[in-house]
């Protein structure tokens, strides 16, 4: 049936699919351990929670030391695997460590949890989840044909969708659905442009010449209007404008641990596929009539519309899990600055900033939840608590220093970066919209001033009413992790150049 | 008269989505999208993906639907044979909905007709090689998901089981 030239294409198909095999280990390890814990909960029911957790780390360790082979393997040569599907890249391999270091955070975090503890959840399938949507992060940064950044994305949600709702209560069944609506939403109009895209050049893979080529010949506002079709699950997944109405509700009904890892792992991907996306699409010129648009613009108005959104939203929250959602909306309008910017230095300044938002981000969510034990969530709650506690007070005022980008922190740095990438752009673009963001952003920065430092304000300069009732209970293990996550914030502010010089190597 | 039969499932399609909307009775909606189901079927087959017509029958209408129907029979019961009564949350912005709807509706209309498909490059070279219509779509689709596709068939293994997992987690916890 087949012609003897077909079979011997086939063959070497195949065979170029079993080389690509060596260089998906990581992967392979984390899918198997997701399989393998899942086998494990069905043969031994109930195990604790610290031995799940333990071989879980081992799963990650395991990952991490694969990984790490793939960093000192790598030659530039070995980047197209399974016939152009994933392309490996260092910036992957060193994302892929930060992916990592999210999921070992958010199984202590979600370890350490009281509420959690207390409302016993299915422990096996929550860590299995939580390596489903490590793999899927993985394949995401390697991603660069549009089915397997939908299938990826979708491997991610699919598993936020259930995390959000491990509280099993009414609330957080509301923000699962919600999440769930909005997501499906979001990931059908992505597909919608997909097919649009792929119609216009015939090809699913971004990084293929084809690719630019049809989107360059066809019509200006077509290609607009799919190419930011296409973007919506990935603005969905980083919580930008206009996709953003979910997160509130699931960062307040979700456990604080999950919380922790939505607003880190899946938003670094998505700003990675995103940056790609922008480095194809930005080389073409849109003409709408006889307008020049580029792709930029289109993303610095998502930008500006964020920022604002976020930020004065986030003004007026009076529960900390909120006032946090509204700061990673606010965020994500910041992380679309460097890709706006779309030149070196704002590539070097996205990694930056994505490298300490984990920090920052996990530092937060880490603080809150500690303070949960004396609180609901409730800023006004934490009035006092700084005195008593100090170590924990100041972790809050560097935490929320670094969030707000002022020294001295590395928040401080990697805002400093990304405004310059900014400048540098438009100078050499002469463009009035990147001036406008750059005020906006600039403006914004002092707007979030007010509400950043809330928290440390009444930790601090309001008297703690007598007497205090709930016991706050510290253990050394949270003191450790805070100093771990806290330390490099400070560090990197000084020694700016250790973290810069390593991410100027991820060409 | 292909374009005929086209023009009719087209028809079919949109009339049955727009009534679906339309109608209050959820069990009419459901025979409504069976309609829509296989209207699509029927412009798979004139297309001549001939598998994918197969298999959004098999799937769509024999599975799914299917599914959906025992689902509403065995749960449903109006009273009185009656549909049931109004909706328990009022609609709300109503005009800016249809508005928003039209408008999205006329921005994605002029999208495809400018995008002017059937002068792209890859589109005239494979209609000049008659690729399209003569031959049986399956051993390509066969050969295509052992190879090119064969990451993206394994990662649809994982996808299906996390939402296995999910749902039977779901179900089984009561809050």
């Amino acid at each position: 049936m087949f012609s003897k030239n077909l079979v011997s294409e086939l063959s070497n198909q195949l065979n170029q699919i079993l080389d690509s095999l060596v260089w998906v280990y990581p992967e392979l390890v984390l899918a198997g351990w997701f399989l393998g814990i899942l086998l494990l909960d069905l043969v031994w029911r109930n195990l604790p929670y610290r031995i799940l957790a333990g071989i879980t780390g081992l799963g990650l360790g395991l990952t991490a030391v694969l990984v790490y082979r793939q960093f000192v393997d790598f030659q530039p040569l070995s980047g197209n695997l399974f016939l152009g599907m994933l392309q490996l890249s260092p910036a992957a391999i060193y994302f892929k460590f930060i992916f990592l270091l999210c999921i070992a955070c958010t199984v202590l975090l979600a370890g350490r949890s009281r509420l959690f503890r207390r409302t016993k959840p299915p422990y096996a399938e929550f860590l299995a989840l939580l390596l489903a949507m490590g793999l899927g992060l993985h394949l995401l940064a390697m991603s660069v044909n549009l089915l397997m950044i939908y299938l990826s994305l979708e491997v991610v949600s699919l598993s936020s969708y259930i995390l959000a709702a491990f509280h099993f209560n009414q609330k957080a069944s509301e923000g699962s659905i919600k999440y769930l609506l909005f997501g499906a939403f979001s990931s059908g109009v992505m597909l919608y442009g997909m097919s649009l895209l792929y119609g216009f050049c015939g090809t699913l893979q971004i990084t293929d010449n084809q690719f630019v080529t049809g989107l360059a010949q066809a019509d200006g506002m077509a290609v607009l209007v799919a190419g930011f079709l296409a973007m919506a699950g990935l603005l969905f997944k980083i919580s930008a404008l206009p996709f953003h109405l979910w997160t509130p509700d699931v960062y307040q009904a979700s456990p604080t641990a999950v919380v922790a890892f939505f607003a880190t792992a899946p938003k670094i991907a998505g700003v990675l596929v995103l940056w790609q996306f922008s480095q194809v699409l930005g080389k073409i010129d849109f003409w709408l009539g006889n307008v020049k648009v580029e792709w930029t613009d289109l993303l610095a108005v998502l930008a500006i519309l964020t920022i604002i959104f976020g930020n004065f939203s986030a003004l007026w929250q009076t529960q900390a899990k909120r006032m946090l959602a509204y700061s990673a909306i606010a965020h994500a309008g910041f992380l679309l600055i460097p890709l706006v910017a779309a030149n070196e230095l704002g590539r070097q300044s996205l990694f930056f900033y994505l490298t300490v938002y984990v920090l920052m981000n996990f530092g937060a969510f880490w603080l809150v939840e500690l303070m949960s034990q004396v609180a609901d969530y409730q800023i006004k709650s934490y009035e006092g608590w700084g005195n008593a506690y100090p170590i924990l007070g100041l972790g809050f005022l560097v935490v929320m220093i670094a969030l707000t980008g002022l020294p001295p922190t590395a928040g401080f740095t990697a805002k400093l970066l990304i405004f310059s990438a900014l400048w540098e752009a438009y100078q050499s673009s002469q463009n009035q919209l990147l001036l406008v963001l750059w005020v906006v952003g600039l403006l914004n920065t002092v707007v979030a001033l007010y509400y950043y430092l809330k928290i440390p304000f009444y930790l601090f300069l309001r008297p703690l009413p007598t007497p205090p009732n709930p016991i706050l209970t510290v253990r050394k293990l949270d003191y450790a992790w805070l100093i771990l996550l806290i330390f490099p914030l400070i560090f990197w502010f000084f020694k700016t150049d250790w973290l810069m010089a390593m991410l100027k190597m991820l060409v | 008269m292909v374009l005929l039969l086209f023009y009719f499932f087209c028809f079919l399609i949109v009339v049955s989505a727009f009534l679906m909307l339309l109608t209050r009775h959820i069990l009419y909606a459901a025979f409504l999208l069976l309609l829509t189901f296989l209207g699509i079927a029927a412009l798979y087959a004139l297309v001549g993906a001939d598998f994918l017509a197969v298999s959004q029958v098999v799937i769509y209408v024999g599975g799914v639907l299917v599914l959906l129907l025992f689902g509403i029979m065995l749960t449903h019961q109006p009273v009185g044979g009656q549909p049931s009564a109004a909706p328990q949350t009022e609609s709300r912005n109503l005009w800016w909905g249809a508005l928003t709807g039209i408008g999205f509706f006329a921005l994605l209309a002029q999208v495809i007709y400018k995008a002017d498909f059937t002068s792209k490059a890859w589109i005239v070279s494979a209609e000049s090689q008659k690729r399209l219509l003569n031959n049986s779509s399956i051993p390509h689709l066969g050969a295509n998901l052992m190879t090119h596709y064969l990451l993206p068939f394994e990662i649809i293994a994982i996808l299906l089981l996390v939402a296995l997992v999910g749902a039977t987690l779901l179900a089984s916890r009561k809050s």
